[in-house]
Protein backbone atom coordinates (compact mmCIF):
# COMPACT_ATOMS: atom_id res chain seq x y z
CA UNK A 1 0.00 0.00 0.00
CA UNK A 2 1.70 3.66 -0.80
CA UNK A 3 1.41 5.54 2.32
CA UNK A 4 3.01 8.57 0.44
CA UNK A 5 1.10 11.83 1.04
CA UNK A 6 -0.09 13.41 -2.18
CA UNK A 7 1.26 16.67 -2.85
CA UNK A 8 -0.20 19.65 -5.56
CA UNK A 9 0.07 22.96 -6.23
CA UNK A 10 -2.89 24.21 -5.03
CA UNK A 11 -1.16 23.60 -1.89
CA UNK A 12 0.67 26.75 -2.33
CA UNK A 13 -3.07 28.58 -2.39
CA UNK A 14 -3.43 31.03 0.19
CA UNK A 15 -0.12 31.78 1.40
CA UNK A 16 1.42 35.00 3.07
CA UNK A 17 3.23 37.65 1.01
CA UNK A 18 6.89 36.15 1.07
CA UNK A 19 5.54 32.89 0.23
CA UNK A 20 3.73 34.31 -2.96
CA UNK A 21 7.25 36.98 -3.43
CA UNK A 22 9.08 33.13 -3.27
CA UNK A 23 6.66 31.64 -5.62
CA UNK A 24 7.16 34.64 -8.40
CA UNK A 25 4.91 38.10 -8.53
CA UNK A 26 6.47 38.55 -12.04
CA UNK A 27 6.14 35.10 -13.62
CA UNK A 28 2.40 35.31 -14.81
CA UNK A 29 1.30 36.37 -18.33
CA UNK A 30 -0.63 39.97 -18.11
CA UNK A 31 -1.00 40.71 -22.17
CA UNK A 32 -1.62 44.12 -22.89
CA UNK A 33 -5.26 43.59 -23.74
CA UNK A 34 -5.57 42.09 -19.97
CA UNK A 35 -3.28 44.94 -18.77
CA UNK A 36 -5.47 47.83 -20.50
CA UNK A 37 -8.63 46.28 -19.30
CA UNK A 38 -7.75 46.47 -15.77
CA UNK A 39 -6.50 49.82 -15.51
CA UNK A 40 -9.84 50.11 -17.20
CA UNK A 41 -11.77 48.96 -14.57
CA UNK A 42 -9.53 50.58 -11.87
CA UNK A 43 -9.91 53.93 -12.59
CA UNK A 44 -14.37 53.31 -13.15
CA UNK A 45 -14.13 52.09 -9.49
CA UNK A 46 -11.91 54.99 -8.56
CA UNK A 47 -14.02 57.65 -10.18
CA UNK A 48 -17.00 56.23 -8.60
CA UNK A 49 -15.71 55.83 -5.24
CA UNK A 50 -14.21 59.23 -4.98
CA UNK A 51 -17.76 60.71 -6.07
CA UNK A 52 -19.17 58.16 -3.46
CA UNK A 53 -16.91 59.49 -0.56
CA UNK A 54 -16.93 63.48 -1.94
CA UNK A 55 -13.11 63.65 -2.61
CA UNK A 56 -13.22 67.02 -5.44
CA UNK A 57 -10.22 66.48 -6.86
CA UNK A 58 -10.52 65.48 -10.76
CA UNK A 59 -7.75 63.87 -11.87
CA UNK A 60 -9.57 62.56 -15.32
CA UNK A 61 -9.79 66.16 -16.52
CA UNK A 62 -6.36 67.46 -16.41
CA UNK A 63 -4.89 64.10 -18.29
CA UNK A 64 -7.91 63.68 -20.62
CA UNK A 65 -6.05 63.21 -24.19
CA UNK A 66 -9.70 63.87 -25.86
CA UNK A 67 -9.39 67.58 -23.95
CA UNK A 68 -9.24 71.04 -25.11
CA UNK A 69 -5.63 71.87 -24.65
CA UNK A 70 -5.18 75.24 -23.18
CA UNK A 71 -2.02 77.34 -24.45
CA UNK A 72 -0.34 80.48 -23.27
CA UNK A 73 -1.25 80.26 -19.95
CA UNK A 74 0.26 82.18 -17.52
CA UNK A 75 2.61 80.91 -14.96
CA UNK A 76 2.15 82.12 -11.88
CA UNK A 77 4.82 82.07 -9.20
CA UNK A 78 4.15 81.63 -5.43
CA UNK A 79 6.66 83.77 -3.82
CA UNK A 80 8.05 82.57 -0.82
CA UNK A 81 9.06 84.47 2.35
CA UNK A 82 12.94 84.64 3.76
CA UNK A 83 13.00 82.63 6.01
CA UNK A 84 14.49 84.93 8.79
CA UNK A 85 11.19 86.83 8.16
CA UNK A 86 8.82 83.62 8.71
CA UNK A 87 10.60 82.88 11.87
CA UNK A 88 10.38 86.73 13.41
CA UNK A 89 6.50 86.51 12.45
CA UNK A 90 5.92 83.65 14.17
CA UNK A 91 7.85 84.79 17.43
CA UNK A 92 6.24 88.07 17.50
CA UNK A 93 2.67 86.34 17.57
CA UNK A 94 3.39 83.50 20.15
CA UNK A 95 4.62 86.59 22.08
CA UNK A 96 1.76 88.35 21.68
CA UNK A 97 -0.28 85.45 22.45
CA UNK A 98 1.13 84.78 25.57
CA UNK A 99 1.33 88.21 26.67
CA UNK A 100 -2.34 88.23 25.72
CA UNK A 101 -3.51 85.55 27.54
CA UNK A 102 -1.98 86.48 31.01
CA UNK A 103 -3.25 89.82 30.55
CA UNK A 104 -7.23 88.03 29.89
CA UNK A 105 -6.31 85.68 32.87
CA UNK A 106 -5.41 88.55 35.18
CA UNK A 107 -8.33 90.62 34.44
CA UNK A 108 -11.01 87.49 34.95
CA UNK A 109 -13.17 87.64 37.70
CA UNK A 110 -14.40 83.94 38.68
CA UNK A 111 -18.10 84.33 38.26
CA UNK A 112 -19.22 81.34 39.43
CA UNK A 113 -18.34 78.91 42.03
CA UNK A 114 -14.98 76.63 41.02
CA UNK A 115 -15.79 73.00 41.18
CA UNK A 116 -13.16 70.51 43.12
CA UNK A 117 -11.79 68.40 40.45
CA UNK A 118 -13.20 65.08 41.07
CA UNK A 119 -10.35 62.90 42.34
CA UNK A 120 -10.11 59.55 39.82
CA UNK A 121 -7.07 57.22 39.98
CA UNK A 122 -6.86 53.81 37.83
CA UNK A 123 -4.10 52.03 38.89
CA UNK A 124 -5.51 48.62 38.19
CA UNK A 125 -6.15 46.17 34.99
CA UNK A 126 -6.78 43.22 36.60
CA UNK A 127 -8.32 43.75 39.19
CA UNK A 128 -12.13 45.02 39.24
CA UNK A 129 -13.56 47.99 41.17
CA UNK A 130 -17.14 49.32 42.01
CA UNK A 131 -17.79 52.25 44.00
CA UNK A 132 -20.77 55.03 44.94
CA UNK A 133 -22.97 55.25 41.34
CA UNK A 134 -20.77 53.24 39.20
CA UNK A 135 -21.02 49.81 37.10
CA UNK A 136 -17.76 47.54 36.33
CA UNK A 137 -17.43 45.14 33.47
CA UNK A 138 -14.62 43.30 33.25
CA UNK A 139 -13.95 40.08 31.30
CA UNK A 140 -10.77 37.76 30.87
CA UNK A 141 -9.74 40.25 28.23
CA UNK A 142 -10.61 43.61 29.65
CA UNK A 143 -10.62 45.18 32.66
CA UNK A 144 -12.65 47.90 33.31
CA UNK A 145 -12.46 49.98 36.08
CA UNK A 146 -14.87 52.83 37.18
CA UNK A 147 -14.58 54.73 40.40
CA UNK A 148 -16.95 57.46 41.55
CA UNK A 149 -16.03 60.50 43.88
CA UNK A 150 -18.48 62.70 45.00
CA UNK A 151 -18.02 66.58 45.62
CA UNK A 152 -19.52 69.22 47.02
CA UNK A 153 -19.98 72.79 45.62
CA UNK A 154 -20.73 76.06 47.58
CA UNK A 155 -22.72 77.49 45.29
CA UNK A 156 -26.39 77.99 46.46
CA UNK A 157 -27.77 76.63 43.58
CA UNK A 158 -25.24 73.56 43.65
CA UNK A 159 -26.46 70.09 43.59
CA UNK A 160 -24.12 67.47 44.66
CA UNK A 161 -22.28 66.47 41.81
CA UNK A 162 -21.07 63.43 41.24
CA UNK A 163 -18.33 62.65 38.92
CA UNK A 164 -17.58 59.32 37.22
CA UNK A 165 -14.04 58.41 35.53
CA UNK A 166 -14.05 55.59 33.44
CA UNK A 167 -10.99 53.95 32.12
CA UNK A 168 -11.21 51.02 29.65
CA UNK A 169 -7.68 49.09 29.58
CA UNK A 170 -6.91 46.43 26.63
CA UNK A 171 -5.24 42.99 27.49
CA UNK A 172 -2.32 44.35 26.70
CA UNK A 173 -1.85 46.06 30.00
CA UNK A 174 -2.47 49.85 28.62
CA UNK A 175 -3.10 52.27 31.38
CA UNK A 176 -3.89 55.76 31.06
CA UNK A 177 -6.12 55.13 27.84
CA UNK A 178 -8.82 57.07 26.98
CA UNK A 179 -10.31 59.34 30.19
CA UNK A 180 -14.17 60.49 30.30
CA UNK A 181 -15.82 62.00 33.06
CA UNK A 182 -19.41 62.93 33.04
CA UNK A 183 -21.40 64.02 35.69
CA UNK A 184 -24.10 62.38 37.75
CA UNK A 185 -27.41 64.26 38.17
CA UNK A 186 -26.73 67.06 35.72
CA UNK A 187 -25.07 65.28 32.90
CA UNK A 188 -22.57 67.79 31.28
CA UNK A 189 -23.15 68.72 27.37
CA UNK A 190 -19.86 69.13 26.91
CA UNK A 191 -18.60 65.83 27.51
CA UNK A 192 -18.10 63.53 24.46
CA UNK A 193 -18.00 60.35 24.99
CA UNK A 194 -14.31 58.79 23.56
CA UNK A 195 -14.89 55.42 21.59
CA UNK A 196 -14.19 51.67 24.26
CA UNK A 197 -11.24 50.27 22.92
CA UNK A 198 -12.74 46.56 21.59
CA UNK A 199 -10.31 43.98 20.50
CA UNK A 200 -9.55 43.26 16.79
CA UNK A 201 -7.01 41.69 14.57
CA UNK A 202 -4.74 42.85 11.64
CA UNK A 203 -4.11 39.14 10.79
CA UNK A 204 -4.91 38.69 6.97
CA UNK A 205 -4.87 34.91 7.12
CA UNK A 206 -8.15 34.26 8.58
CA UNK A 207 -10.22 31.75 7.16
CA UNK A 208 -13.72 30.98 6.71
CA UNK A 209 -13.73 27.85 9.03
CA UNK A 210 -11.90 29.40 11.71
CA UNK A 211 -14.39 31.76 11.94
CA UNK A 212 -17.26 29.17 11.65
CA UNK A 213 -15.67 27.44 14.40
CA UNK A 214 -15.17 30.59 16.33
CA UNK A 215 -18.83 31.10 15.44
CA UNK A 216 -20.22 28.09 16.76
CA UNK A 217 -18.16 28.23 19.91
CA UNK A 218 -19.66 31.74 20.61
CA UNK A 219 -23.09 30.24 20.19
CA UNK A 220 -22.36 27.52 22.90
CA UNK A 221 -20.85 29.44 24.91
CA UNK A 222 -23.91 31.98 24.97
CA UNK A 223 -26.49 29.13 25.51
CA UNK A 224 -24.59 27.54 28.20
CA UNK A 225 -24.35 30.58 29.64
CA UNK A 226 -28.41 31.23 29.94
CA UNK A 227 -30.67 28.54 30.86
CA UNK A 228 -33.89 29.47 29.78
CA UNK A 229 -32.54 29.22 25.92
CA UNK A 230 -33.46 25.57 25.69
CA UNK A 231 -36.00 25.81 27.63
CA UNK A 232 -39.69 26.63 26.05
CA UNK A 233 -41.46 27.16 29.35
CA UNK A 234 -39.16 29.42 30.60
CA UNK A 235 -38.33 31.18 27.67
CA UNK A 236 -41.32 31.80 26.08
CA UNK A 237 -40.73 31.06 22.16
CA UNK A 238 -42.82 32.40 19.66
CA UNK A 239 -45.29 29.38 19.50
CA UNK A 240 -45.39 29.40 15.27
CA UNK A 241 -41.83 29.21 15.33
CA UNK A 242 -40.62 27.06 18.42
CA UNK A 243 -37.33 27.96 19.98
CA UNK A 244 -34.79 29.13 17.67
CA UNK A 245 -31.22 30.54 18.01
CA UNK A 246 -29.69 32.11 14.52
CA UNK A 247 -26.45 33.66 13.98
CA UNK A 248 -24.84 35.47 11.10
CA UNK A 249 -21.96 37.22 9.81
CA UNK A 250 -21.78 40.80 7.95
CA UNK A 251 -18.41 42.76 8.21
CA UNK A 252 -20.10 46.24 9.59
CA UNK A 253 -16.58 48.43 9.76
CA UNK A 254 -15.54 46.83 6.43
CA UNK A 255 -12.12 45.97 7.82
CA UNK A 256 -12.67 42.19 6.36
CA UNK A 257 -13.20 40.86 9.20
CA UNK A 258 -16.54 39.91 9.46
CA UNK A 259 -18.64 40.69 13.33
CA UNK A 260 -20.87 37.62 14.32
CA UNK A 261 -24.72 38.62 15.27
CA UNK A 262 -26.71 36.15 17.10
CA UNK A 263 -30.81 36.19 17.78
CA UNK A 264 -32.89 34.12 18.77
CA UNK A 265 -36.79 33.94 19.12
CA UNK A 266 -37.69 34.10 22.92
CA UNK A 267 -40.25 36.86 24.04
CA UNK A 268 -37.67 38.17 26.38
CA UNK A 269 -34.42 37.18 25.14
CA UNK A 270 -31.70 39.65 23.86
CA UNK A 271 -29.80 39.63 20.57
CA UNK A 272 -25.82 40.25 20.33
CA UNK A 273 -22.86 41.23 18.49
CA UNK A 274 -19.00 40.26 19.18
CA UNK A 275 -16.29 41.24 17.53
CA UNK A 276 -13.67 38.74 16.48
CA UNK A 277 -10.24 39.49 18.43
CA UNK A 278 -8.45 36.99 16.31
CA UNK A 279 -9.13 33.74 18.25
CA UNK A 280 -12.67 34.30 19.01
CA UNK A 281 -15.74 36.23 18.59
CA UNK A 282 -15.80 38.35 22.34
CA UNK A 283 -19.00 40.59 23.10
CA UNK A 284 -18.51 44.30 21.58
CA UNK A 285 -18.61 47.42 23.99
CA UNK A 286 -19.01 51.05 23.34
CA UNK A 287 -18.86 53.93 26.05
CA UNK A 288 -22.49 54.89 26.14
CA UNK A 289 -24.91 56.50 28.76
CA UNK A 290 -27.22 54.83 31.31
CA UNK A 291 -31.02 56.35 32.23
CA UNK A 292 -29.91 57.95 34.77
CA UNK A 293 -27.19 60.15 32.51
CA UNK A 294 -23.98 58.62 33.80
CA UNK A 295 -21.48 57.64 31.15
CA UNK A 296 -20.89 53.67 31.31
CA UNK A 297 -19.35 50.82 29.50
CA UNK A 298 -22.28 49.00 27.24
CA UNK A 299 -22.33 46.12 25.72
CA UNK A 300 -23.60 44.90 22.22
CA UNK A 301 -26.00 42.83 23.88
CA UNK A 302 -29.99 44.54 23.73
CA UNK A 303 -33.25 43.04 22.82
CA UNK A 304 -32.82 44.28 19.03
CA UNK A 305 -29.50 44.46 17.74
CA UNK A 306 -28.72 44.62 13.80
CA UNK A 307 -26.56 45.75 11.10
CA UNK A 308 -27.88 48.73 9.26
CA UNK A 309 -28.31 49.46 5.83
CA UNK A 310 -25.76 52.66 6.10
CA UNK A 311 -22.11 51.92 6.28
CA UNK A 312 -20.69 51.20 9.61
CA UNK A 313 -23.62 51.37 11.22
CA UNK A 314 -25.76 49.39 14.33
CA UNK A 315 -29.14 49.71 15.63
CA UNK A 316 -29.85 48.30 19.12
CA UNK A 317 -33.36 49.01 20.49
CA UNK A 318 -34.81 48.09 23.96
CA UNK A 319 -37.52 46.21 25.40
CA UNK A 320 -40.66 47.83 26.18
CA UNK A 321 -40.80 50.63 23.64
CA UNK A 322 -37.17 51.07 23.79
CA UNK A 323 -36.37 52.30 27.36
CA UNK A 324 -32.82 52.65 25.91
CA UNK A 325 -31.88 52.69 22.27
CA UNK A 326 -29.14 53.17 20.31
CA UNK A 327 -27.46 53.82 16.68
CA UNK A 328 -23.96 53.38 16.54
CA UNK A 329 -20.86 53.88 14.64
CA UNK A 330 -18.48 51.09 14.30
CA UNK A 331 -14.97 52.39 13.09
CA UNK A 332 -12.23 50.38 11.15
CA UNK A 333 -10.47 49.79 14.36
CA UNK A 334 -13.54 48.04 15.92
CA UNK A 335 -14.14 51.43 18.01
CA UNK A 336 -17.88 51.93 18.60
CA UNK A 337 -19.58 55.14 18.79
CA UNK A 338 -22.68 56.20 19.80
CA UNK A 339 -24.38 58.42 16.93
CA UNK A 340 -28.02 58.61 18.47
CA UNK A 341 -28.55 57.14 22.07
CA UNK A 342 -32.33 57.52 23.69
CA UNK A 343 -33.12 56.61 27.06
CA UNK A 344 -36.55 57.95 29.13
CA UNK A 345 -35.15 60.46 30.22
CA UNK A 346 -32.27 61.45 27.92
CA UNK A 347 -31.49 61.48 24.34
CA UNK A 348 -28.39 62.15 23.22
CA UNK A 349 -26.18 62.72 19.94
CA UNK A 350 -22.49 62.23 18.58
CA UNK A 351 -21.99 61.52 22.80
CA UNK A 352 -23.82 64.55 23.84
CA UNK A 353 -26.53 65.71 25.74
CA UNK A 354 -29.22 66.68 22.47
CA UNK A 355 -32.39 66.86 25.10
CA UNK A 356 -33.34 66.32 28.50
CA UNK A 357 -37.50 65.35 29.41
CA UNK A 358 -39.76 64.05 31.76
CA UNK A 359 -41.34 60.58 31.02
CA UNK A 360 -44.88 61.25 29.93
CA UNK A 361 -45.32 57.42 29.11
CA UNK A 362 -46.50 58.05 25.40
CA UNK A 363 -43.32 57.48 23.87
CA UNK A 364 -43.57 60.78 22.08
CA UNK A 365 -39.91 61.09 22.32
CA UNK A 366 -39.50 57.43 21.17
CA UNK A 367 -41.58 58.18 18.68
CA UNK A 368 -39.14 60.45 16.89
CA UNK A 369 -35.86 58.37 17.79
CA UNK A 370 -38.17 55.25 16.04
CA UNK A 371 -38.62 57.36 13.29
CA UNK A 372 -34.79 57.99 12.75
CA UNK A 373 -33.72 54.52 13.44
CA UNK A 374 -36.70 53.14 10.79
CA UNK A 375 -34.95 55.65 8.43
CA UNK A 376 -31.41 54.04 8.63
CA UNK A 377 -33.26 50.15 8.00
CA UNK A 378 -32.59 47.22 8.99
CA UNK A 379 -29.48 45.06 6.84
CA UNK A 380 -30.47 41.63 5.33
CA UNK A 381 -28.31 39.29 6.91
CA UNK A 382 -27.78 35.69 5.67
CA UNK A 383 -28.73 33.61 9.20
CA UNK A 384 -28.33 30.32 9.44
CA UNK A 385 -30.17 28.32 11.77
CA UNK A 386 -28.36 26.56 15.09
CA UNK A 387 -29.85 23.21 16.17
CA UNK A 388 -30.29 24.12 20.15
CA UNK A 389 -30.45 20.05 20.68
CA UNK A 390 -26.77 19.92 19.60
CA UNK A 391 -25.82 21.70 22.72
CA UNK B 1 8.74 53.54 -6.62
CA UNK B 2 8.93 55.39 -3.65
CA UNK B 3 5.88 57.39 -1.12
CA UNK B 4 8.29 60.53 -2.46
CA UNK B 5 8.67 59.62 -5.99
CA UNK B 6 5.12 58.77 -6.03
CA UNK B 7 3.96 62.06 -4.48
CA UNK B 8 5.91 64.34 -6.29
CA UNK B 9 5.07 62.66 -9.62
CA UNK B 10 1.33 62.73 -8.61
CA UNK B 11 1.72 66.74 -7.50
CA UNK B 12 2.27 67.33 -11.19
CA UNK B 13 0.00 64.39 -12.80
CA UNK B 14 -2.00 62.96 -10.87
CA UNK B 15 -3.48 59.91 -13.94
CA UNK B 16 0.19 59.71 -14.67
CA UNK B 17 1.52 58.93 -11.33
CA UNK B 18 -1.38 56.48 -11.12
CA UNK B 19 -0.85 54.51 -14.43
CA UNK B 20 2.82 54.45 -13.14
CA UNK B 21 2.26 52.82 -10.15
CA UNK B 22 -0.49 50.49 -11.50
CA UNK B 23 2.16 49.39 -14.20
CA UNK B 24 4.86 49.23 -11.46
CA UNK B 25 2.38 46.85 -8.85
CA UNK B 26 0.40 45.46 -11.06
CA UNK B 27 2.32 41.56 -11.37
CA UNK B 28 2.69 42.20 -7.14
CA UNK B 29 -0.82 42.95 -6.72
CA UNK B 30 -2.19 40.05 -9.01
CA UNK B 31 0.09 37.55 -8.01
CA UNK B 32 -1.31 38.15 -4.19
CA UNK B 33 -5.03 38.05 -5.70
CA UNK B 34 -3.99 34.87 -7.65
CA UNK B 35 -2.97 33.15 -4.67
CA UNK B 36 -6.18 33.70 -3.26
CA UNK B 37 -8.67 33.18 -5.63
CA UNK B 38 -6.98 30.59 -7.99
CA UNK B 39 -9.06 28.04 -7.01
CA UNK B 40 -12.40 29.52 -6.53
CA UNK B 41 -12.62 32.54 -8.69
CA UNK B 42 -12.49 32.99 -12.93
CA UNK B 43 -10.08 35.27 -14.26
CA UNK B 44 -12.82 38.02 -14.57
CA UNK B 45 -13.11 37.98 -10.33
CA UNK B 46 -9.45 38.20 -9.96
CA UNK B 47 -9.20 41.17 -12.70
CA UNK B 48 -12.37 42.64 -10.85
CA UNK B 49 -10.31 42.00 -7.83
CA UNK B 50 -6.92 43.69 -8.91
CA UNK B 51 -9.20 46.74 -9.89
CA UNK B 52 -10.63 47.12 -6.99
CA UNK B 53 -6.92 47.09 -4.99
CA UNK B 54 -5.48 50.13 -6.78
CA UNK B 55 -9.02 51.92 -6.75
CA UNK B 56 -8.30 51.47 -2.95
CA UNK B 57 -4.88 51.88 -3.11
CA UNK B 58 -5.30 55.63 -4.96
CA UNK B 59 -8.34 56.55 -2.74
CA UNK B 60 -6.07 55.24 0.43
CA UNK B 61 -3.52 58.35 -1.01
CA UNK B 62 -6.28 60.79 -1.78
CA UNK B 63 -7.73 61.13 1.91
CA UNK B 64 -4.30 60.80 3.77
CA UNK B 65 -1.80 62.71 1.24
CA UNK B 66 0.49 59.89 1.39
CA UNK B 67 1.49 56.04 2.51
CA UNK B 68 2.95 56.56 5.40
CA UNK B 69 6.45 55.25 4.30
CA UNK B 70 5.73 51.60 2.77
CA UNK B 71 4.73 51.57 -0.19
CA UNK B 72 4.60 48.09 -1.27
CA UNK B 73 3.50 47.10 2.25
CA UNK B 74 0.63 49.18 2.29
CA UNK B 75 -0.33 47.81 -1.44
CA UNK B 76 0.36 44.09 -0.27
CA UNK B 77 -1.76 44.68 2.86
CA UNK B 78 -4.40 45.73 0.61
CA UNK B 79 -4.47 43.49 -2.17
CA UNK B 80 -4.33 40.71 0.47
CA UNK B 81 -7.28 41.97 1.96
CA UNK B 82 -9.63 42.48 -0.55
CA UNK B 83 -8.40 39.26 -2.04
CA UNK B 84 -10.06 38.19 1.29
CA UNK B 85 -13.00 39.92 1.04
CA UNK B 86 -13.62 38.78 -2.83
CA UNK B 87 -12.81 34.72 -1.68
CA UNK B 88 -15.30 35.26 1.05
CA UNK B 89 -17.71 36.76 -1.42
CA UNK B 90 -16.88 33.72 -3.83
CA UNK B 91 -17.39 31.24 -1.63
CA UNK B 92 -20.87 32.56 -0.18
CA UNK B 93 -22.49 32.64 -3.25
CA UNK B 94 -20.97 29.61 -5.02
CA UNK B 95 -22.01 27.23 -2.45
CA UNK B 96 -23.90 27.96 0.52
CA UNK B 97 -22.50 25.68 3.16
CA UNK B 98 -24.47 25.12 6.53
CA UNK B 99 -21.89 24.99 9.31
CA UNK B 100 -24.10 21.74 10.83
CA UNK B 101 -23.12 20.05 8.00
CA UNK B 102 -19.50 20.75 8.43
CA UNK B 103 -16.48 19.42 10.92
CA UNK B 104 -17.63 22.39 13.28
CA UNK B 105 -16.04 20.97 16.08
CA UNK B 106 -12.33 21.84 14.69
CA UNK B 107 -10.30 22.15 17.40
CA UNK B 108 -7.76 24.74 17.96
CA UNK B 109 -4.95 22.19 18.23
CA UNK B 110 -6.06 20.69 14.90
CA UNK B 111 -5.87 23.89 13.25
CA UNK B 112 -2.45 24.70 14.43
CA UNK B 113 -1.27 20.97 13.40
CA UNK B 114 -2.80 21.51 9.71
CA UNK B 115 -1.62 24.90 9.45
CA UNK B 116 2.18 23.78 10.29
CA UNK B 117 1.53 21.14 8.61
CA UNK B 118 0.60 23.06 4.88
CA UNK B 119 3.38 25.49 5.83
CA UNK B 120 5.90 22.61 5.63
CA UNK B 121 4.61 21.00 3.05
CA UNK B 122 4.81 24.42 0.71
CA UNK B 123 8.31 25.09 1.57
CA UNK B 124 8.98 21.94 0.71
CA UNK B 125 7.09 22.13 -2.42
CA UNK B 126 8.73 25.63 -3.12
CA UNK B 127 12.53 24.27 -2.29
CA UNK B 128 12.06 21.62 -4.71
CA UNK B 129 10.88 23.40 -7.64
CA UNK B 130 13.90 25.99 -6.80
CA UNK B 131 16.54 23.31 -6.64
CA UNK B 132 15.36 22.15 -10.97
CA UNK B 133 17.39 25.26 -11.68
CA UNK B 134 16.40 28.43 -14.32
CA UNK B 135 14.37 28.07 -16.66
CA UNK B 136 12.91 25.01 -15.09
CA UNK B 137 11.82 26.04 -12.04
CA UNK B 138 9.97 28.97 -13.71
CA UNK B 139 8.59 26.64 -16.58
CA UNK B 140 7.14 24.58 -13.85
CA UNK B 141 5.52 27.49 -11.83
CA UNK B 142 4.20 29.23 -15.26
CA UNK B 143 2.36 25.55 -15.89
CA UNK B 144 1.00 24.05 -13.06
CA UNK B 145 0.53 26.85 -11.11
CA UNK B 146 -0.21 29.89 -13.21
CA UNK B 147 -1.98 27.40 -15.62
CA UNK B 148 -0.45 29.05 -18.79
CA UNK B 149 -0.22 27.86 -22.21
CA UNK B 150 2.92 26.32 -23.70
CA UNK B 151 3.43 29.29 -26.07
CA UNK B 152 2.33 31.77 -23.23
CA UNK B 153 5.38 30.06 -21.35
CA UNK B 154 7.77 30.28 -24.95
CA UNK B 155 6.56 33.71 -25.45
CA UNK B 156 7.62 35.01 -21.83
CA UNK B 157 11.55 32.46 -22.33
CA UNK B 158 11.78 33.14 -25.98
CA UNK B 159 11.92 29.68 -26.91
CA UNK B 160 9.38 27.32 -28.67
CA UNK B 161 6.68 25.84 -27.90
CA UNK B 162 7.71 22.48 -28.46
CA UNK B 163 11.37 23.67 -26.17
CA UNK B 164 8.97 23.95 -23.63
CA UNK B 165 6.74 21.07 -23.31
CA UNK B 166 10.42 19.44 -23.49
CA UNK B 167 11.85 20.81 -21.12
CA UNK B 168 8.09 20.96 -18.85
CA UNK B 169 7.70 17.27 -19.37
CA UNK B 170 11.55 16.21 -17.86
CA UNK B 171 11.39 19.23 -14.84
CA UNK B 172 8.31 17.29 -13.89
CA UNK B 173 9.45 13.81 -13.93
CA UNK B 174 12.64 15.33 -11.78
CA UNK B 175 10.10 16.94 -9.29
CA UNK B 176 8.47 14.02 -8.80
CA UNK B 177 11.46 12.12 -8.22
CA UNK B 178 12.68 14.84 -5.73
CA UNK B 179 9.30 15.07 -4.05
CA UNK B 180 9.26 10.80 -3.84
CA UNK B 181 12.98 10.80 -1.70
CA UNK B 182 11.44 13.26 0.71
CA UNK B 183 8.51 10.74 1.24
CA UNK B 184 5.61 12.66 -0.73
CA UNK B 185 4.10 11.99 -4.11
CA UNK B 186 2.79 14.32 -6.66
CA UNK B 187 -1.37 14.86 -7.42
CA UNK B 188 -2.26 13.17 -10.36
CA UNK B 189 -4.84 14.68 -12.64
CA UNK B 190 -4.89 18.29 -11.90
CA UNK B 191 -1.98 18.96 -10.04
Amino acid sequence: MNDKKKIGFDILENSDINTIEEIGTGKMNIDKNARERMLKNTMNKYEAEKKRLGIAQDTTSENNENADSVTGVEVYERRRLPHFIYIGLCSAAAIALTIGSITMLNRRKPDAPEIQTPVAQVTSTAATTSTGISTTTASSKEAVTVIAAATETSAASAKDTTAATTTAADSSDKTGGDTETAAGNTPSDTTVSAAYTNPHTDRTDITQEELDAAAVRAVKQLINDNDGFKNPNVAQPDPTLGVMLRYAFYDVNGDSVPELFIRHNYALGNAYMYVYDGNDYVTARFNGHDMNGNETVQETVLSVVEALSADNTIGMMGHQGGSQSFILYMGDDNTITPLYEYTLYRSYKDGRLSEEYTYDGDLGKFGEFLDMYRSYGERELNWIEYDLNEN
Amino acid sequence: MTDNEYRKMYDKDPRKAQTALFDEYLGYVYAIVYNKLRSCGSSEDIEECVGDVFSAVFISYDRSGSFDGDLKGLIGTIANRTAIQMYRKLVRHSDTVYIENETTELADTENVEENAERSVLKNTLLKLINSLGQPDSDIIIQKFYYNMNSKEIADKHSMSPASVRMRCSRALKKLKELLANEGYEMKEGNI
